[in-house]
């Protein structure tokens, strides 16, 4: 079964309309739909993600918190904060990006991000990619996922 | 009401705690459970999660109300966050 784990940027993007990438992120996730796939998720990103909508003023973010209860989410805890000193020292990122890079790593997923730092430093670890380049390389509609 | 997120859990926890597991998985508590510092299985109060569709179905066209508009790109706005 395919594993991923996919970084805030691509569901920040697919709330935010001006985003350059948001009907590619949107497409990738109407895509995964068609897949056995498992997502998995710490749970800085469901954090950041609440974050960012509760900023630009909206409310009453349940739904998000229900749709995040699909995917399996790493709790930061004492296990997370043994393991993830590993990963601090291997790539030149702030915290909260090295927690993602370890959620990945440990769970042997590939990172899925629009952030092409991330994704430079991350490529260090584990495997990661756009989510553009993720599906044409795991043989999804790659007409369909190229810039719309 | 129990955390609907998933916590982390030694075999050996697994194996010297198994009461206490149970106990909080029938109060809805998911565990990940970890094997010489792998995650290794699942494990869920019995049908209790829902189908990733909907997960994945929900950010493929999120709800109205949540979308909106910003100067900054989605990787600028998460970059402000970390």
């Amino acid at each position: 079964m395919e594993k991923i784990t996919v970084d805030s940027s691509v569901f920040v993007s697919s709330f935010l309309e001006t985003d350059t990438f948001h009907k590619e992120s949107a497409y990738f996730f109407q895509e995964l739909q068609s897949r056995e796939i498992l997502i998995v998720e710490p749970i800085i990103v469901l954090l950041e993600i609440l974050n960012v909508l509760t900023k630009t003023g909206k409310k009453d973010l349940s739904v998000v918190l229900r749709a995040f209860a699909g995917y399996h989410t790493l709790p930061v805890d004492q296990y997370m904060i043994e393991e993830a000193i590993f990963t601090f020292g291997k790539c030149h990122l702030k915290t909260s990006d090295n927690l993602v890079v370890w959620c990945a790593s440990v769970s042997e997923s590939t990172l899925i991000s629009w952030d092409a730092r991330l994704l430079r430093e991350a490529g260090k670890l584990v495997v990661a990619k756009k989510p553009t380049e993720y599906m044409k390389e795991e043989g999804y509609n790659s007409q369909k996922s190229e810039h719309q | 009401m129990a955390s609907q997120h998933e916590q982390a859990l030694s075999v050996k926890e697994l194996r010297t705690q198994f009461p206490s597991v149970v106990e909080r998985l029938s109060h809805g508590q998911d565990f990940i459970v970890i094997h010489r510092s792998k995650p290794i299985a699942r494990l869920s109060p019995y049908a209790s999660r829902r189908a990733p569709a909907d997960a994945l179905k929900f950010f493929a066209k999120p709800p109205k109300r949540l979308r909106f508009r910003s100067k900054k790109s989605a990787v600028q706005l998460v970059r402000d966050e970390r």
